[in-house]
């Protein structure tokens, strides 16, 4: 034990006198957990125009108006009234979402819920921001459906386009007579519910309480209220309380990534520089060598994790198990120093292990979800990603720190990190030892 | 007295492929004696030290230090101390951390290591710059440091691959008067080098080595008696020596072959004092090398 504590007490002085290495082991992880915090605030709450769309409204109508407040309304949106050409220019260079187009005539059909050839909106998109552009999709059919909503407070407005319905049906020659029968028969219906809402409208009002009462008991076609799908019924409180609990868990990734990068390498410099061979002929055997090396690499994965964890209290990140995200940390530096030592058999020159560990790293990386969120991912990459530790190590992280899980839950993606680090110290004890020879 | 050898080697075989290292080394270092290794580069001298160490296990035959055939056992390396030809330091480190360092691994602890450490700083003249990191040192600083961290564990065994190679005059002397003192000591030394007069000046033992085979063991003296040929007498004149001289006189230079040069001069009252210059030639290890290789030791 004397001489794996000796030789890992040795690679912590040398890597903290290695400028370039303490820069990738804690500066680099801290502002890749700025950035992505950044990036990710807000994600508990609404972010207040987050898209901006541009509105061209060739119809000037009543109904044109009332579907821009609704837009306007939305505090997802900001909305900016412009002409054709500008509002291009502005998605061009990409300051913009995409526009709405309201063509003359739109008024007239929209929110009739029967009509069955209504003026359609026209969306112009960014190609390049098609997730935003579903979005603004959706928010155009939740304002398409307040207006359908207007209609039905305005009893007046809607009964005057129930008649010039009537009589297109009856001008109608072409449908069906047993169709026509059943939309004449829905139309008197819609007739005779207006009439009824009419005259409640009148007695209330002569007992000093009128009004519409679909207006007034706030009529919509649907309602939607967002929950926080993390919080269980029991709780009190949203679990991610900041931007920066999703943003930690990556960007801790990020240093325990430069700790088993760098680590990988110190290994065949001891043997560029011929400390390797000093290290051979002592007492030290080459377990105890490969030992002292994984010990060095997981205290100072342990000193990323300490320490991003620490900057990430500070900024706001409130783990919802301290114990799980004990847990967790040990279980990641463990995987990563495994994973260390497979790379560190990678090559015999300090170049070649360099490259192929960073070039492992970012494979890992980018599928494991350390660049950009699996969400974002497509399916196959989502699948992929199964397989990249980066993956289950933020899960792990994420786990402890906002995703509520139980222990029995978590011990699923421990366990495939022990594995995936177990396999990686065997590997690399293996060549190890078989290079020495 | 203990006559077992400190190293034994018999009939050792080490290949590389097809590239024979090391072809049949049978020979014995006894205790308390050094050991020169001569041979040109890619002669096989550090395949064998390797050998000697654990480091590399030979094809074939059997090697022994301290009549130990567990040369890489944990008993039989706290008994040898090797300072490799390539600086083996931690340039981030200081002297002194690279002596704990080293000495911790030899389970030194405590007083002991610090004692140790001392002697060894002193040992290498590094005193003064102890606390210093090793990037900051001149090449024969970094050698003399490579020397010490050999000897931190007290040795019996110490392997010198090549110690001076690369340094200054002054670092070499100091290396020079390290080792007589281990001599002094009683340690054993093999000392690995291409510099005749070196192994010439510190070597109680010489092995020439070539493609990988041992082709002389002996002392110095043995050596050159046995492969060196006999000493040369050169003397410049401008007046033919008398006839009863014996040599050849080509006009300006007179020239004798003997193996005894001063008996001989004596025995035929030949006068010093008749030549404008005198010189003789004796043999040394580089012409026994060339006899034994038919090549120069740096060709």
């Amino acid at each position: 034990m004397g001489n794996i504590i000796t030789i890992a007490w040795k690679d912590l002085i040398l890597l903290s006198r290695d400028r370039m290495a303490m820069f990738f082991l804690l500066a680099f992880p801290v502002l890749m957990g700025v950035l992505f915090g950044l990036m990710y605030q807000g994600t508990s709450q609404p972010k207040p125009g987050g898209l901006v769309v541009a509105v061209i409204d060739e119809d000037q109508s009543k109904m044109s108006e009332a579907l821009i407040n609704h837009l306007v309304a939305n505090e997802s949106l900001k909305v900016e009234r412009l002409e054709m050409e500008a509002a291009q220019e502005r998605i061009r260079k990409g300051q913009i979402v995409g526009m709405v187009v309201i063509p003359a005539g739109y008024g007239v059909t929209a929110g009739v819920f029967w009509e069955n050839d209504p003026v359609p909106l026209k969306v112009g998109r960014d190609p390049s921001r098609s997730a935003e552009a579903a979005m603004l999709d959706g928010f155009l059919m939740e304002a398409s459906g307040k207006l359908m909503a207007d209609r039905f407070q305005d009893t007046d407005q809607i009964r005057s386009l129930l008649e010039k319905q009537k009589i297109a049906l009856q001008q109608d020659e072409s449908m069906n007579p047993l169709n026509k029968m059943v939309v004449g028969q829905l139309f008197s219906s819609l007739d005779g519910l207006f009439n009824n809402l009419d005259e409640v409208s009148k007695l209330e009002d002569k007992e000093g309480a009128g009004g519409n009462p679909l207006r007034d008991n706030g009529f919509q076609f649907a309602k939607i209220e967002s929950f926080d799908a993390f919080q269980k019924p029991t709780n009190k409180g949203p679990t991610i309380r900041s931007g920066w609990d999703i943003s930690f868990p990556q960007s801790i990734l990020w240093g325990v990534m430069g700790s088993a990068a760098g680590f990988a390498i110190s290994l065949v410099r001891e043997r560029s520089r011929g400390t390797l061979l000093r290290l051979q002929t002592s007492p030290a055997r080459p377990w105890q060598v490969i030992l002292g090396k994984g010990l060095g690499c997981f205290l100072a994965t342990m000193l990323v994790l300490v320490v991003m964890v620490a900057l990430g209290l500070a900024l706001g990140m409130r783990p919802q198990s301290p114990v799980l995200l004990a847990g967790s940390a040990v279980v990641v530096a463990l995987c990563f120093v495994g994973i260390m030592m497979a790379m560190s058999s990678l090559g015999t020159t300090e170049e070649g292990v360099g490259g192929a560990g960073w070039a492992i790293n970012m494979v890992m990386a980018m599928f494991g979800g350390a660049m950009m969120p699996l969400a974002f991912m497509p399916s196959f990459m989502k699948t992929a990603s199964d397989f990249s530790p980066v993956k289950w190590a933020i899960v792990s992280l994420e786990a402890a720190i906002w995703r509520n899980y139980t222990l029995g839950e978590i011990l699923g993606p421990w366990a495939i990190l022990l594995a995936i680090g177990a396999t990686g110290f065997a590997v690399g004890l293996y060549f190890f030892q078989r290079n020495l020879r | 007295m203990n006559k077992q050898p400190m190293v034994r080697a018999i009939d050792v075989r080490k290949s590389y492929g097809d590239q024979v290292a090391v072809n049949g080394l049978t020979l014995d270092v006894p205790q308390g004696k050094t050991l020169g290794l001569l041979g040109p580069n890619g002669a096989g001298k550090t395949t064998t030290l390797h050998m000697l160490i654990g480091l590399l296990q030979p094809d074939a035959g059997q090697i022994s230090i301290a009549g130990s055939t567990h040369v890489d056992s944990t008993d039989v390396r706290s008994l040898v101390g090797i300072a490799p030809q390539s600086l083996s330091l931690y340039d981030e480190l200081t002297a002194e951390e690279n002596l704990k360092f080293f000495g911790r691994l030899y389970n030194l602890r405590g007083a002991s290591l610090q004692e140790r450490v001392n002697w060894a700083l002193d040992f290498s003249n590094l005193q003064d710059r102890r606390r210093h990191r090793v990037q900051t040192y001149s090449g024969g600083m970094k050698r003399r440091l490579n020397f010490a961290c050999a000897l931190l564990h007290e040795p019996k065994l110490v392997l010198l691959d090549e110690p001076t190679v690369g340094v200054d005059p002054q670092s070499r002397n100091h290396i020079f008067e390290g080792i007589r003192k281990l001599q002094d000591a009683g340690l054993t030394i093999i000392y690995t080098t291409h510099y005749m007069e070196e192994a010439q000046r510190l070597c109680d033992l010489v092995a020439i080595i070539d493609h990988g085979k041992l082709l002389e063991l002996g002392t110095v003296p043995e050596l050159i008696r046995r492969h060196g040929g006999i000493s040369v007498i050169t003397g410049h004149c401008s007046v033919a020596p008398p006839d009863s001289w014996p040599g050849v006189w080509d006009g300006q230079v007179w020239r004798l072959e003997t193996a005894t040069p001063l008996e001989t001069l004596y025995q035929h009252s030949i006068q010093t004092t008749y030549f404008t210059r005198l010189q003789i030639e004796q043999p040394d290890l580089e012409s026994v090398f060339l006899r034994l290789t038919g090549r120069s030791l740096r060709d």
